[in-house]
């Protein structure tokens, strides 16, 4: 190779050059490292965020609800202020140490955004000028080339050594990361009811304000909600206290049944906000685990826990076929009822596919096209190309899937019954139906499936409690092919 | 620490949520239509409601206990890095300072030699 745009720079060696250039083009890979960093910090800053301020609503409803029963109470003793007390503290230290992650990814992020190649550009260049004077370049190398390619290696050096101190801290950040989503699992049911229990007393307070429906017996007029309803129509009520029976009794029906309404989504909604966040910190947790290129962990399936791959092929080609052969037939009745209907298709409820094996159904459906094209059409499923195939979608869906919820059948209720009645005295009940709804499909796929596991499906996971069930559902079910996961060290041990 | 609630600590909190809200709603309701027979028997069924609260707080408190020394442990840990990462932010924009500091070495070092020469 010839370096001819260099031959107007005698001095300057091509091999040297060459050097250069690879030294370069080997450090150019930072500059993606540093995007994905700072994308981490991103996606950190967001969680914790949220986490914070999930926590900060807690302590929020949390001492709301203590003034509303002291309020229609009376005032508590000392040692039972004390209780209450420590319950508002639990929950303020656990704001306290979301906000300090926070913070921490904070930290990580003006680490990873100050611009060191900038800050030390001027600096590089009085150094190089300095030095030439002293020291004058041999055989003629331009002294500009030379500033140029001093100040690019610079630029590099410092750049790597920015990336390093983040790699270097970003471990205990995930360390704490790891507590926090620990200590978020294990609480959340609390952190429910307690949500659950302000919106609870705080509607049932506003009702009690209200009376029973008797003119007399009323505090107060619920009559502002109703402002809301017809917007953009303002009409300001009036004050009022009505003193016509009829009308007492008809608002306060209306208006207790408005708080009702209100405070059951309220409630259902504390349930699904606490579900998102075990979601965002179980997805941060992956993404760090990434970023520092760590090897994958529990609950994920290494390529060891992955044994006989062909019980699992041949099951998932079985459930493949049984579908398959479900769709055509309904197929052509659906097309012959339309044509009977003249293809309006009004009135026509479409039938849903109620698979004998719903697990090995719900994977299959979601296997990536080359892993299902292999399976389908009989492909080289033997090799180890295969295999890893095959793991990279099994993790993804322990991760990303819920197989509990997708093998339930779309007309059974009992996982919306579970989520949407906030019941206290019945929450063990519908514990019972959904574990048993769960264990009534599974005995179809691999027997009777153990208590830990129905244990799982009782507490509705989500986040990293889900893809623990999601692997353990699998293990169950496949027993031949996906060994189940190891008890896993807690921050406790 | 267990790992997780277990179903028999998620039945019991359930129980006594339960308890409250039946002594709760038996309150209110007599409560709302001013229907106690007299203050006495109003601040005896508050109290009722006041023990079932505090049998539902105390059993959350003594859950969320077990993790007042691993919370009080993580924050520590993050205290300690953030110093970490702002003594490497700090390393980081102290080159500049040093590349400074050796420019102004070289310059003094040069003026000495050609002064001497």
């Amino acid at each position: 190779m010839r370096c001819e745009s260099l031959q107007r720079y005698p001095g300057v060696k091509c091999a040297s050059i060459l050097l250069l250039a690879i030294g370069l083009a080997l450090f150019s890979g930072c500059g993606s490292s540093k995007k994905e960093a700072q994308s981490l910090v991103k996606q950190g800053i967001s969680s914790t965020d949220q986490l914070t301020k999930y926590y900060d609503g807690l302590v929020q409803a949390n001492t709301r609800y203590v003034q509303i029963q002291t309020f229609d109470l009376g005032g508590f003793d000392k040692e039972r202020m004390k209780d209450l007390a420590q319950e508002r503290k639990a929950y303020a230290s656990r704001a306290e140490l979301a906000r300090s992650l926070n913070a921490t990814y904070v930290a990580l992020g003006q680490l990873i955004d100050f611009d060191v190649a900038a800050d030390i550009k001027t600096p590089v260049q009085d150094l190089t000028t300095a030095v030439l004077k002293q020291v004058p370049l041999p055989g003629g190398i331009p002294a500009d080339l030379f500033k140029t390619v001093i100040g690019k290696i610079a630029k590099k050096l410092v750049e790597i050594q920015q990336e390093k101190q983040f790699r270097k801290n970003a471990p205990r950040v995930l360390e704490v990361l790891d507590g926090v989503a620990e200590i978020f699992e294990r609480e959340r049911f609390i952190y429910v009811i307690t949500a659950q229990s302000y919106e609870d007393g705080a509607s049932k307070f506003a009702i009690k304000l209200m009376g029973d429906g008797k003119c007399e017996n009323a505090q107060g007029s619920a009559i502002g909600t109703l402002e809301e309803l017809y917007q953009p129509y303002t009409v300001k009520p009036f004050g009022t206290p009505p003193t016509n029976e009829a009308i007492c009794d008809k608002n306060f029906k209306g208006f207790k049944g408005l708080i009702d309404a209100m405070a059951q989504d309220r409630k259902v909604a504390a349930e699904q906000q606490a579900r998102s966040i075990s979601q965002n910190l179980y997805n941060l947790e992956r993404l760090h685990r990434r970023f520092l290129r760590e090897a994958p962990g529990a609950p994920a399936l290494l390529a060891a826990d992955l044994n006989k791959v062909d019980p699992l092929v041949a099951a998932l080609k079985d459930a493949m076929t049984a579908r398959a052969a479900w769709e055509s037939q309904h197929k052509s009745k659906s097309h012959h009822q339309s044509a009977s209907t003249n293809g309006n298709g009004t009135g026509a409820v479409e039938p849903e596919y109620k698979p004998e094996k719903a697990v090995a159904d719900y994977v299959a459906r979601l296997l990536s096209p080359a892993v299902k094209d292999a399976v389908e059409k009989g492909g080289d499923t033997s090799s180890r190309a295969f295999s890893k195939l095959l793991l990279d979608d099994l993790n993804r869906i322990i991760d990303t899937g819920n197989i509990f919820e997708g093998i339930l059948p779309k007309d059974q209720t009992v996982l919306q019954d579970y989520r949407t009645n906030t019941d206290a005295l019945k929450r063990e009940d519908l514990t019972t139906s959904l574990e048993q709804a769960v264990r009534d499909i599974l005995v179809k796929s691999g027997g009777q499936p153990p208590e830990s596991l129905t244990d799982l499906v009782g507490k509705d996971p989500a986040g990293k409690p889900l893809a623990c069930l999601n692997r353990a559902i699998l293990a169950f079910v496949f027993a031949d092919s996906v060994a189940p996961q190891k008890a896993a060290k807690t921050i406790a041990d | 620490m267990e790992d997780e609630l277990t179903p028999e600590m998620i039945s019991a909190l359930n129980q006594l949520q339960g308890d409250l809200q039946t002594v709760q709603n038996a309150f209110d309701k007599l409560d709302a239509g001013n229907r106690f027979e007299n203050s006495n028997q109003r601040e005896q069924m508050a109290e009722a409601v006041k023990v079932a609260l505090m049998n539902f707080v105390r059993a959350k408190n003594r859950i969320l206990g077990e993790s007042d020394a691993t919370v009080a442990n993580l924050i520590a840990t993050a205290g300690q890095a953030r110093k970490d990462i702002a003594t490497a932010l700090e390393g980081l924009q102290n080159i500049k300072a040093t590349l400074n500091t050796i420019t102004k070495a070289v310059n003094t070092v040069a003026s000495v030699v050609a002064t001497l020469a």
